[in-house]
């Protein structure tokens, strides 16, 4: 017996706000997410594209301050960005930013995240736990939402934003700030376009089994089936003007498409900017769908989250 | 003094399956057994009680809060222990017992704080720093009601609490559900199979069969026999002491080879017993007022239940 065992005492304190509890659940799942090596790996990672496009933001801006320098650097960097408005090029720079590495790393982080929030709460019986709690489906579903859109925060907005205070920083002029004042304001909106549909269709695929290991695979199935099917589609298409057409068919240039529309990317753009344009990665506005792209992800979003309400209020039933 | 617990035709479908068929029960407060065989409907009416199904038809209210329309006020008041084997993957038993106070509303710091004290009381010592998931079914059960009463709730719910358990570990945690409601006050509603656990704790019983209720009393009123009988343990046969008291116009039943059971509602038979005894020259060993199993209660509620089905 402990020694300081007091028997069973009575509890007459003040109560904490109802508004606050799925922070708990938040908090929670974000401690242990955060027990998983390769999760802070990835975030590790995902700040290393900010020097990337830090340097490319300075050279650019070295170049519209001293023109003597053009021809010293074109030859040595490929991807220098060398004419072009100001903001268009920052935008683009930023959209490539989230569209390629952060992209990717979207896709890891949360498929080391999401898989086992609701996976394993539905293999443990958990939910007679939490509803037996003064607490609602929407705050669960809100609070495994948060710690998904917590990590997705960190490789998102916040790099995206510390990318645009460096970009701000490396200029030899403060003026940039005029040119580029909503940047930060599109970072945050292409941060959410990033992390609302997808934390909603990780925590849908994670409630549809007990095991963690089916949803980590149904998570990358859909993202892979949805590319290599582009991919395919895409290459019976080479050179035409629809090819862009097919986006819709893959979950990950559909989210492209979208944040190209958040961005504010023109089709000049093009013919100033090598770096996306030499692969063949940016899509001119004719090409770019963006509502039926938009359409896309809030149908994949309500979808997802009646297919989570539904699974979180089963395990009641019986 | 208000009901603890008042329904009214509360009536459960799950497709075309009755699981609550028009239940009505007004309980005060105290130590209330719930009993019934298999799918008689107690886990859907423990359920019930905690808004986590939703009623077909019918109304009440636990607490004073209505049913359905209250229940975040139901459940901040109530502490419920489920059959199931649930857990918080990847906590540890401090952790889940901490998060779940949080949960409830407590602030974090006294949350651990309670956890740690709960632990205490129910008997989970260095234990508590080890991952929920390797716990073995004894301390899960524990586990489950330290977080039932974290809260400190006034009504607890306990769905069968002592199953899993060996005898002296369910003789302790039947000894904290009585702390619990001797010296804190808390009133207890327990569905049990196990009818000794029933009869050591609870002050009135619930029977439940086929959705219905087919008993409620106080456990005394309901162990009494309707016409007084005795038991009486012999040295030596009971043949000869049975065959006087016959000759005395009582209703006598040989139980064994040395116990009688007689009928009487004269109390003066109690005194002429010692006598009718040295006459047939046997001793007597015990001589108590019989008590009506409630195995038997039980069973006989389960039949009529089936009777009047059928």
């Amino acid at each position: 017996m402990p020694i300081h065992d007091l028997g069973y005492r009575p509890w007459q304190g003040r109560l904490v706000p109802q508004i606050g509890r799925f922070w708990v659940i938040a908090q929670t799942g974000m401690r242990l997410a955060w027990r998983n090596a390769w999760l802070r790996r990835a975030l590790f990672l995902s700040w290393l594209p900010v020097v990337y496009i830090a340097t490319l933001l300075l050279v650019y801006e070295q170049i519209q301050a001293h023109t003597s320098m053009r021809d010293t650097l074109v030859p040595w960097i490929r991807d220098i960005p060398i004419t072009g408005d100001r903001h268009q090029v920052w935008a683009c720079l930023l959209w490539v930013f989230f569209r390629y590495p952060q992209g990717i790393l979207m896709l890891l982080v949360v498929g080391q995240v999401a898989p086992a929030l609701v996976a394993q709460d539905v293999r443990s019986k958990a939910f007679l736990l939490y509803f037996a709690r003064p607490l609602g489906r929407f705050e669960y579903v809100l609070g495994k939402m948060s710690v998904v859109w917590a990590y997705l925060l960190l490789i998102t907005a916040a790099p995206g934003l510390a990318l645009y205070v460096l970009g701000v920083l490396l200029s030899p002029d403060w003026h940039v700030v005029c040119s580029t004042w909503d940047l930060p304001l599109r970072i945050l909106g292409a941060s959410a376009v990033l992390m609302v549909p997808t934390a909603a269709l990780a925590l849908a695929i994670s409630s549809l089994t007990s095991e963690t290991r089916y949803a980590t695979f149904g998570w990358f199935a859909i993202w892979a089936v949805g590319w290599a099917t582009y991919a395919m589609l895409r290459a019976n298409l080479p050179n035409s003007a629809d090819a862009h057409r097919w986006d819709l068919v893959s979950l990950y240039h559909t989210l492209g498409a979208v944040e190209y529309w958040v961005f504010g990317l023109k089709y000049e753009l093009v013919e100033v900017l090598p770096l996306p344009a030499r692969v063949g990665i940016l899509p001119s506005p004719a090409q770019v769908q963006i509502w039926p792209a938009a359409i896309e992800l809030t149908a994949v979003t309500l979808v997802s989250l009646a297919i989570l309400f539904r699974r979180v209020s089963s395990p009641m039933r019986v | 003094m208000d009901a603890l617990i008042a329904l009214d035709q509360i009536t459960k479908d799950y497709g075309t399956l009755r699981a609550l068929d028009g239940v009505s029960l007004s309980l005060a407060p105290g130590v209330i057994g719930l009993l019934g065989p298999n799918g008689a409907g107690k886990s859907t009416l423990l359920k019930v009680l905690m808004g986590l199904v939703r009623v077909t038809r019918g109304s009440g209210e636990v607490l004073g809060w209505r049913l359905g329309k209250d229940v975040r006020q139901i459940r901040a008041r109530v502490g419920y222990m489920p059959e199931d084997d649930c857990y918080l993957a990847g906590l540890a038993g401090v952790e889940v017992v901490r998060f779940l106070a949080r949960l409830s509303g407590l602030p974090s710091i006294e949350a651990l704080r309670r956890a740690h004290e709960m632990l205490d009381f129910c008997g989970i010592e260095e234990e508590r720093y080890r991952n929920v998931e390797t716990y073995s079914t004894g301390m899960r059960q524990k586990l489950k009601f330290a977080e039932a009463i974290v809260h400190d709730p006034p009504l607890l719910i306990l769905d069968e609490p002592t199953s899993g358990l060996d005898p002296e570990e369910r003789e302790a945690m039947l000894g904290r559900v009585r702390i619990l409601a001797a010296r804190m006050g808390k009133s207890v509603l327990i569905s049990t199979h196990i009818l000794p656990d029933v009869q050591a704790i609870c002050d009135t019983v619930v029977i439940l069969a086929k959705g219905r209720v087919r008993v409620v009393d106080r456990l005394e009123t309901l162990c009494r026999p309707v016409s007084p009988v005795w038991h009486i343990r012999v040295l030596g046969p009971a043949g000869p002491l049975a065959d006087r008291m016959r000759r005395e116009r009582l209703e006598v039943r040989e139980e064994s080879s040395d116990t009688l059971a007689v009928s009487a509602a004269d109390g003066a038979m109690v005194q002429r017993v010692w006598q009718w005894a040295r006459e047939a020259g046997v001793g007597i060993r015990a001589l108590v007022p019989a008590r009506n199993s409630l195995e038997q209660i039980f069973l006989d509620a389960v039949r009529e239940g089936n009777h009047a089905d059928s």
